[in-house]
């Protein structure tokens, strides 16, 4: 009983506590109408931005007056993402945003009188706000220079803005966010440029990499009286950049621009780019619908306050789940450059408008010439600056040398330097002339701000023979050809016989017949080199069989001798039967052992002394005759020289 | 009977070969006549028609260059006088003319200042491959005649060394000098050595009539050409002419 009574004390306490917390809520609940400005010191001639948040209500502004300030009205943004549960059931809260633009005329402090909301019940007011407009600072001017407009966003203390960064900085949840946070241009070029010079110029497209890009435009750039290239989307270079502690994905364009004319020009950059957002006009039933016309015609502010809207408002997987749209966005970013005129003075009378930084070069093609005989002249402007201004640097006049236009090759090394080669052709009239010139070249440096002429020594010239154009001149003889003594410049006689023709003008490498003789040729040679080294080779072979079987017969006829020095038939007659076998074995096709006497009557004549001894030895080792030392005494030389003649 | 008609065919045919050279010869000096009378086009045209009837010569070629020379038409001019160089490479008039005509328009060929380019231009391109040939047909026939009977090892070694270098050398000098065998000559006033081979593409930059090019690739209607300065490039096809007559 106990139990049950403390459990039913325990309930009516929680039950007491949430009513009370209700009415506490209702009681305190935050005011239907706030403001907030994003800075409390203005510089003069930059924009703030008045915030004016109307909660749960829905109803119509009445702007006050103020002296000195104009308000003028930016964007609206509809929120409607927060529910809040209660013990009598859920409740939807919304939120509408109204931007506006604070201008002031004049330096000062100044009171934003309570802006009123009038709905059909009852009228709220805001409390008012005071700031300070203070004088224009070099920040608020480069800010201004950004073109950003600053959304500040629920829950956001004023101040909190960032105009006036020159980058963005991190946007955090809650924090204000502006185009620049999805993309934005930067411009890195000398401001101040004199007329035709030619400055470095480093435009940077940042993009946010946490944004769904779908699609980039090239940046347009538009510039009156400034000479700037067509930026190729080739020529942008990609990279990942840290800027402010994030992580930016850039394009970057280096390129030049020169001013065409005095005065303050302005350089401005479009560029277009889809991005891919929630579709808030499905997100919040109760929220005002956006036709699809709206959705694609909404400003940065818009998209960015949208974008926003699902981060801030407590609804962090919008962006994953919320159905997506495509928008477009505009970027738009802005230079003034001030073109100053060449200064007159000082400056050369053959100035052609070249200006920057050059140096000169010249080379001649030969140093030795016969009068009448062609001549290169190179002539090297390198360096920094307006190259479509240089022209072919003058030569001093000179009445015996004659030149033609040149040739130009330009080099260009990076965007803004390069090297251009003139090639002239030049003609030394007689052998009084020694060398060639000296070239001057002018052109205004901008880092010195004066005209500089710059020039080449003379080229010391040897030139032979003193021929002048109107006399004949010798050819230049060519390796191989007979020389004629020619008129340099009148054109000879024309050729009376037709002499042989063909209609084969191929060089004679080019010629079928060519390529075959060499072919032909060189298979003879080879055929003839190959035959002729397999001949030797077979005589060699023969030549070595011959020296084996002249050592072999030595040392047989060796043998036969020492046995007829024995006085030994039975061996004499064996060794002369192993010399015949040897000596015959070749002819007989058979090994030396295998030789017979058939074998011997086959190639030897019947009266061959050779047969005749052979069948002897055959007869004793059967137990014939013996010859006895006197007819081995005959016998010897016979053999001998039997053996010794066959070939 | 047979001996009569294979002697009246030869008379036949000898008096039909006279009659055409004669009618060569004739068109030839009325060419010629046309020149020295001032009328080119005439000339250019009886000139072609006989290149196109009998070949070229380099008589012909010569005074066909001429005749453009005349008629102010330089790159045709030097086409032809290059062509005629080719046919008589030691024709000192030729020469003489094409360096004439380079020295008036500025069209001037650099000096060969490398070893190789002083080397190659020792001969030109014929003179090279007629060494080439003969070291070759030197050495087959030294082959044959070592077959036929035994020559003085100290003889075969020194020919056959001789004629190794020079078809060694002849052989190196045409490699360096191939290029050249697909030289051109530009013979429009107006061309233009371009980025791409397309009408429309950016240029290189002008490239003057009369000058030497050599063809490295085709495409469509653009050689891809590299200049005297080593500049690359595209070119309409009608604009330049190739010297071997391809």
């Amino acid at each position: 009983m106990k139990i049950l009574c403390r459990k039913n004390l325990v309930l009516s306490f929680l039950l007491v506590l949430l009513l009370v917390s209700g009415t506490v809520s209702t009681v305190f609940a935050a005011p239907v109408i706030t403001t907030s400005l994003n800075t409390d010191k203005l510089p003069l001639n930059q924009e703030g931005q008045l915030t004016v948040t109307v909660t749960n209500k829905e109803g119509k502004l009445k702007m006050p007056e103020a002296e000195g300030l104009r308000l003028s009205y930016t964007s609206k943004i509809v929120n409607r993402s927060s529910r809040i549960s209660n013990i009598s059931g859920n409740d939807k809260k919304s939120s509408t945003i109204f931007i506006f633009r604070v201008t002031a005329e004049k330096e000062g402090k100044y009171t934003i009188p309570p802006i009123r909301l009038i709905t059909p019940d009852k009228n709220y007011a805001s409390t008012p706000i005071t700031f300070e407009v203070v004088a224009p600072t070099k920040a608020a001017k480069n800010a201004g220079n950004m073109g950003g407009t600053t959304i500040q966003l629920p829950g956001m203390q004023p101040g909190q803005g960032i105009i006036g960064q020159s980058v963005p900085q991190q946007v955090k949840r809650g924090e204000a966010m502006q185009e620049s946070d999805i993309a934005f241009f930067t411009i890195k070029a000398k401001q101040n440029i004199y007329e035709g010079e030619n400055v470095p110029v480093e435009i940077k497209l940042c993009l946010n990499p946490e944004v769904d890009f779908r699609g980039i435009s090239m940046p347009r750039i538009t510039a009156e009286n400034l000479a700037i290239p067509v930026l190729d989307e080739k020529e942008a270079k990609e990279n990942q950049e840290e800027i402010n502690g994030k992580i930016w994905h850039t394009l970057t364009w280096q390129t030049t621009i020169s001013g065409i004319k005095p005065g303050k020009h302005q350089l401005e950059i479009t560029g277009q780019t889809t991005v891919r957002v929630p579709d808030t006009s499905r997100v919040s039933s109760g929220q005002q619908q956006r036709s699809q016309r709206d959705i694609f015609n909404a400003t940065p502010e818009e998209i960015l306050a949208e974008m926003m809207s699902h981060r801030a408002f407590g609804n962090p997987f919008a962006d994953s789940f919320s159905p997506m749209v495509r928008k477009n966005l505009t970027l738009k970013k802005s230079a003034t450059f001030t073109v100053e005129a060449l200064p007159e003075e000082g400056r050369p009378a053959d100035f052609t408008g070249a200006v920057g930084s050059f140096t000169l070069k010249t080379s001649v093609s030969r140093d030795r010439v016969e009068a009448g005989d062609p001549l290169t002249l190179s002539v090297e402007v390198s360096g920094k600056g307006n190259f479509k201004s240089v022209t072919m640097p003058e030569m001093a006049e000179n009445q015996s040398i004659k030149t033609y236009p040149p040739t130009v090759k330009f080099t260009p090394v990076g965007s803004n330097a390069g090297e251009k080669i003139f090639d002239q052709g030049i003609i030394i009239k007689n052998s009084s002339v020694t060398e060639l010139p000296a070239v001057s070249f002018n052109y205004f440096d901008p880092q010195k701000k004066t005209y500089v002429t710059t020039s080449t020594l003379p080229i010391p010239l040897t030139v032979t023979g003193a021929a002048s154009p109107s006399q004949p001149v010798p050819q230049k003889e060519t390796a191989g050809q007979a020389t004629a003594a020619v008129s340099a410049d009148q054109p000879l006689p024309l050729k009376v016989a037709l002499g042989n023709t063909t209609t084969d003008l191929r060089p004679m490498p080019r010629r079928p017949w060519f390529f075959l003789s060499c072919i032909a040729a060189l298979l003879v040679a080879l055929a003839a080199f190959i035959f002729r080294h397999i001949h030797n080779s077979q005589r060699s072979a023969r030549r070595s069989v011959q020296r084996q079987l002249t050592s072999r017969l030595a040392g047989d006829l060796a043998s036969v001798d020492k046995a007829q020095q024995a006085g030994d038939g039975h061996l004499f007659l064996n060794t002369c039967r192993v010399a015949i076998q040897n000596r015959l074995a070749g002819s007989c096709g058979v090994h030396a052992s295998a030789v017979s006497s058939r074998d011997l009557r086959e190639i030897l004549p019947k009266d061959s002394v050779l047969l005749e001894i052979f069948q002897m030895a055959e007869n004793a080792a059967y137990g014939g005759e013996v010859p006895t030392d006197f007819e081995m005494d005959q016998l010897y030389p016979m053999i001998r020289k039997a053996l010794e003649d066959i070939k | 009977m047979n001996k009569n008609i294979v002697i009246a065919v030869i008379l036949f045919t000898s008096i039909v070969f006279q009659a055409f050279l004669s009618s060569a010869a004739t068109l030839f000096e009325e060419a010629n006549t046309n020149v020295t009378a001032g009328n080119y086009s005439r000339a250019i045209e009886q000139y072609n028609q006989l290149r196109e009837e009998q070949g070229s010569s380099p008589a012909l070629l010569y005074n066909l260059a001429r005749a453009f020379e005349e008629n102010g038409q330089p790159g045709l001019a030097i086409l032809n006088y290059s062509r005629a160089e080719s046919l008589a490479p030691g024709d000192a008039e030729i020469i003489s003319a094409l360096n004439r005509i380079r020295k008036t328009t500025g069209l001037f060929e650099e000096d060969s200042q490398s070893w190789q380019d002083r080397f190659t231009s020792l001969f030109n391109l014929n003179h090279w491959s007629e060494l080439l040939l003969g070291a070759l047909l030197c050495y087959a026939a030294l082959q044959l005649l070592l077959l036929l009977r035994s020559v003085n090892k100290k003889v075969v070694v020194t020919i056959s060394t001789l004629c190794g270098l020079v078809a060694a050398v002849s052989t190196t000098a045409l490699a360096l000098q191939w290029q050249t065998m697909d030289a051109m000559i530009v013979v429009s006033d107006s061309a233009k050595l371009r980025f791409s081979p397309i009408t429309g593409s950016d240029v290189v930059r002008e490239i003057r009539e009369g000058r030497k090019v050599i063809l490295l690739k085709q495409h469509g209607d653009f050689c891809y050409v590299e200049d005297s300065s080593g500049t690359k490039g595209w070119v309409a096809k009608n604009a330049v002419v190739a010297v071997d007559g391809r």
